[in-house]
């Protein structure tokens, strides 16, 4: 679909184009009407290269998983021009991008692969990649085509994630001694998930892979094996900001613990998260953090008791989970970051 | 802001200063002021600071007061106004600051170029105008990849001119095809007519004196079939002479005819017709110059009035440029309205009649006798501009006839009058121009002001016949350079400043003539692949140059960064020596812990491409320009 639009100094320059018509009508002046010729020529211009422009163009945008919110990330661009000439100053506009669009000052006739470095996404969540489009002003900036890009891709952007490794060893040292470091004895089966490359191949669980289609590893508790629960307060309303930064400071803690080799479970008001570790583990984390939403419900229901370290990320003054608070290694009010 | 962009953004603006100060219609103090603008833009060049926002503030102040002041004393908006854009173009030229600030500089020249247009109608004009759109196109352009953050612009100089080209196509093509209507509603004119003498109601003898010697062209005339010269171009004719004076005695009996609806008169068999197509200069007048005997008009639907003599005037008088096509025939008048009239002699001019008698000797038929007063005074007198003054009590007429025996045109034309009456034949006076300068290079006509003639008319055997008893001058030729820019002028004038619905109408009825039908296919296919075998060797060599061009600065540019790149890995710490590869100094370079690992690994991915792989780059070239320039960060 392709559709255009004035912009403020093409509306401008329309209106002194109408003025000079009725002053060359007005005047019969001949040099007003080579003047006047000479607006409507650009303005003809502006109409119909911004078409050929984007005529021809295909687009595929990728981009390198993983996707966090406010961190510059990498994006792949394919762009294949089947026009025997080039195709100038495109931006491309992906609705969830911050950027008001990826300037391609030039693209030459046949297929490239662009590469930009500083995508950023402004808000976690899951989003589709219908409506990216083009847009070129090309060559005059009083009129702006846009075209849309077929596709509906899913892309997952997970919380920003910031380096919070200092309050939760913080959180390790105040809980030692308090909790037992684990409920397993050593050797004991932990979960099974899924193989990630680059682990030794004699992890490998046949028996699990071959019910589940794919390569699965079991986990064994270890004599060092520490547990920890991250809590995320989402059961009443807070403003936005202050969810979204408890969002965040519950990612950010979760990647820290798992970076210290914890096994980690995740709690929100809807869903739990088993215990688990490893960067994998991570990611099951995050997907359940990129569409967390706040339910509005006044208390949250307590299906799982806190074990190891606990820790309740919250960002009102009376949180959802009021009746385990207590019970918590430690409460986070992310207000306070 | 680039350096190139503000380059642009200065020529711009010095062309909508020169538009104005090229009209010379300008106080020179005002335009001295506007050239501060190169100062300007000078130090914006170097990088100076602008000036502050209060100084601005000021100065534009000051310049208000300065128009108000200025409108207050010419009562001209127009040149008040177009004073007043020049200062605010030299203060904006100390204050180009971000990239909104060129697209005003653009806008105020174009307003300078609007006022122009209408204070000048000169060939000028078209040059400046030619240059605006060439510079303005660039200029917007420019600006677009700057905003874009573009630094390099090389890349980009064929789209640049491609659009600057259609853009130049387009607006030729608007133009043309831009309906019109005959003439304006309120606006008004700033061109000054002509000042002419000879076709006003009274003419004063002596008064042709003063233009004689007066070089500036009031027409230019195509004739076709031309049957060679020189063409007598009739003005106005005039019946009394009151001895010092010639005046008009017909004004009031002036018939309107709308052209081309109503002015068309049958052309009698076997006569001798041709066309001219006549470009008038706006004239202090309302004149129209015709041959003989016009039998159709052909222009921009006007008016005319027709005397009983045969003289044509405007509807009313016009200070713009007329240019008509008259299709004429080679006839006679044969009016007798005023016949009692054409024999009057002044009291005074006793003497002349008895030297006409003289002349004329013994009584014959009517045409000997004007044939022999023609003679003498063609034998017995000769041409001169510096005729004299005659003494307190002569008549002036008398003077020339018996005691200086030289004179001009109107002298030989008065006298011819006044000896024709004394022997019965009834004559007057016709004021015009004769064609005197053909330019071989358009194949026209250039009749200038020194070209005003004065002839006789006498009414023998029932018809007007046309005398002309001043002998020939010799004429000096122009230089071929001056003819040539003529030529450019009378184009500017007729296809531009004078183009009309008129010329459209014509257009398109030539393009209606021409027709497949006529072309046989053979020639038509021969065309056809000439033009297409043209346009192919053309594209191949574009092609071929462009390419080896492309690859050949990219290869350049791709060695010169990735050799300073090494240069500072080796500063920084980096062990490299001749025989390191680029993957040694990827290495190097993270060893140092100075770069960025991702950026030197692509810094080097597109080298590799860029020396290697000989394909087109544009974009790849501009990617690796800013990487070596974030890496040198």
């Amino acid at each position: 679909m392709r559709r255009t639009r004035f912009t403020k100094e093409g509306r401008r320059f329309l209106l002194a184009v109408a003025l000079l018509g009725l002053a060359s009508l007005n005047t019969g002046n001949n040099l007003i009407y080579l003047i006047f010729s000479l607006m409507v020529a650009l303005l003809a211009v502006s109409f119909v290269m911004p078409f050929v422009n984007l005529s021809m163009l295909r687009f595929k945008v990728t981009f390198q998983e993983p996707l966090f919110a406010k961190t510059s990330s990498r994006a792949h661009v394919f762009v294949r021009n089947g026009k025997p000439f080039a195709s100038y100053s495109v931006a491309l506009e992906i609705p969830f991008v911050d950027d008001p669009g990826i300037s391609i000052p030039f693209i030459a006739r046949g297929e490239h692969i662009l590469h930009f470095d500083t995508i950023m996404i402004g808000k976690r969540g899951i989003y589709s990649s219908e409506g990216t489009g083009l847009r070129t002003g090309f060559p005059f900036i009083f009129l702006n085509a846009q075209k849309s890009l077929p596709g509906k891709d899913r892309v997952i952007v997970y919380p920003e994630i910031i380096d919070l490794s200092s309050l939760a060893r913080s959180f390790a040292a105040d809980d030692r001694g308090r909790q037992p470091a684990a409920v397993w004895s050593e050797g004991e089966y932990v979960s099974t998930r899924e193989y990630v490359y680059g682990e030794e191949s004699r992890r490998i669980d046949w028996k699990s892979s071959a019910k589940m289609r794919k390569t699965m590893v079991k986990e064994f508790a270890r004599a060092d094996q520490r547990l920890a629960t991250v809590i995320l307060d989402n059961g009443l309303s807070a403003p936005e900001v202050n969810f979204e930064k408890a969002v965040s400071v519950a990612a950010s803690l979760a990647s820290a613990l798992i970076e210290d080799g914890y096994y980690v479970r995740f709690i929100t008001c809807e869903k739990v998260v088993p215990y688990g570790s490893g960067r994998s583990h991570l990611y099951k984390m995050l997907d359940v953090l990129a569409e967390v939403q706040q339910p509005g419900a006044a208390k949250c229901p307590v299906r799982e008791m806190p074990e190891g370290m606990t820790i309740l990320v919250s960002c009102t003054d009376t949180p959802g989970f009021a009746d385990i608070a207590s019970l918590c290694s430690g409460v986070v009010d992310a207000r306070r970051l | 802001m680039p350096g190139v962009y503000k380059i642009f953004t200065a020529i711009v603006a010095v062309i909508g200063n020169m538009s104005l100060v090229a009209t010379g219609e300008l106080n020179p103090a005002f335009s001295l002021a506007g050239a501060g603008l190169l100062w300007g833009y000078g130090r914006s060049l170097r990088a100076l600071p602008e000036l502050s926002r209060r100084t601005v503030g000021r100065l534009s102040l000051a310049t208000f007061i300065i128009f108000i002041i200025d409108f207050a004393t010419s009562v001209d908006i127009f040149i008040a106004v177009a004073h007043m854009s020049l200062i605010f173009q030299t203060i904006k030229s100390f204050d180009i600051k971000d990239s909104w600030d060129p697209p005003q500089v653009f806008f105020m020249s174009l307003l300078q170029l609007l006022i122009a247009s209408e204070l000048t109608s000169s060939v000028s004009f078209g040059i400046v105008f030619l240059l605006f759109i060439v510079f303005l196109v660039v200029a917007i352009l420019l600006g677009h990849f700057v905003k874009e953050g573009r630094k390099v612009f090389r890349p980009y100089i064929g789209i640049i001119l491609t659009v600057t080209l259609i853009s130049v196509f387009l607006t030729s093509a608007v133009f043309i095809s831009m309906p019109r209507f005959r003439s304006g509603f309120w606006g008004k004119s700033f061109t000054r007519g002509i000042q002419t003498t000879g076709f006003t109601e009274t003419v004063d003898f002596g008064s042709y004196e003063k233009i004689k010697e007066d070089e500036t062209v009031v027409i230019r005339m195509i004739v076709s079939p031309d049957p060679g010269g020189p063409h007598y171009l009739r003005g106005m004719t005039f019946g009394h002479f009151d001895g010092s004076s010639w005046r008009d005695i017909m004004k009031e009996s002036r018939t309107l005819y709308r052209t081309l609806a109503e002015y068309n008169r049958d052309v009698p068999d076997g006569a001798q017709t041709f066309e001219a197509e006549i470009l008038l200069e706006p004239i202090a007048s309302d004149v129209i110059f015709t041959f003989r005997t016009p039998y159709r008009f052909e222009s921009q639907g006007f008016w005319v009035r027709q005397d009983p003599a045969g003289s044509f005037y405007m509807r009313q008088k016009s200070s713009k440029r007329f240019n008509y096509k008259l299709l004429s025939y080679d006839g006679y008048y044969d009016d007798r309205l005023y016949l009692k009239s054409y024999l009057e002699v002044p009291s005074e001019l006793l003497s002349v009649r008895a030297l006409a008698e003289t002349v004329v000797g013994s009584p014959r038929i009517d045409k000997e006798k004007a044939k022999s007063i023609l003679s003498y005074l063609l034998e017995n007198y000769s041409y001169s501009l510096h005729a004299g003054k005659p003494s307190q009590n002569a008549n002036v007429i008398e003077d020339f006839l018996l005691r200086s025996k030289k004179g001009y045109c109107e002298h030989f034309a008065t006298a011819m009058v006044m000896m024709l009456r004394s022997v019965g034949i009834p004559a007057r006076l016709v004021t015009g121009f004769i064609t005197g300068e053909k330019n071989e290079y358009g194949n026209y006509y250039l009749i200038r002001q020194s070209d005003a003639h004065s002839w006789v008319e006498a009414y023998i055997d029932d018809r007007w016949e046309t005398f002309d008893p001043t002998p020939p001058v010799a004429s000096g030729m122009r230089m071929g350079i001056s003819l040539l820019f003529d030529l450019v002028r009378m184009q500017w004038q007729r296809y531009v400043v004078g183009f009309s619905v008129y010329d459209q109408q014509r257009m398109l009825s030539h393009i209606r003539k021409i027709s497949l039908s006529r072309l046989s296919m053979n020639k038509a296919l021969r065309y056809l692949t000439f033009v297409l075998a043209f346009f192919f060797l053309a594209w191949l060599l574009y092609r071929v140059k462009g390419i080896r061009r492309s690859v050949r600065a990219a290869q350049k540019r791709g060695s010169l960064e990735y050799a300073r790149f090494r240069k500072r890995v080796i500063r920084n710490g980096g062990k490299l020596g001749p025989a390191s590869t680029s993957a040694d100094v990827v290495g190097e370079a993270v060893r140092t812990g100075k770069f960025e690992r991702n950026d030197v690994e692509r810094f080097i991915e597109l080298y590799r491409i860029l020396r290697f792989s000989g394909r087109e780059k544009a974009a790849l070239v501009n990617d690796y320009v800013d990487l070596a320039a974030k890496l040198k960060r």
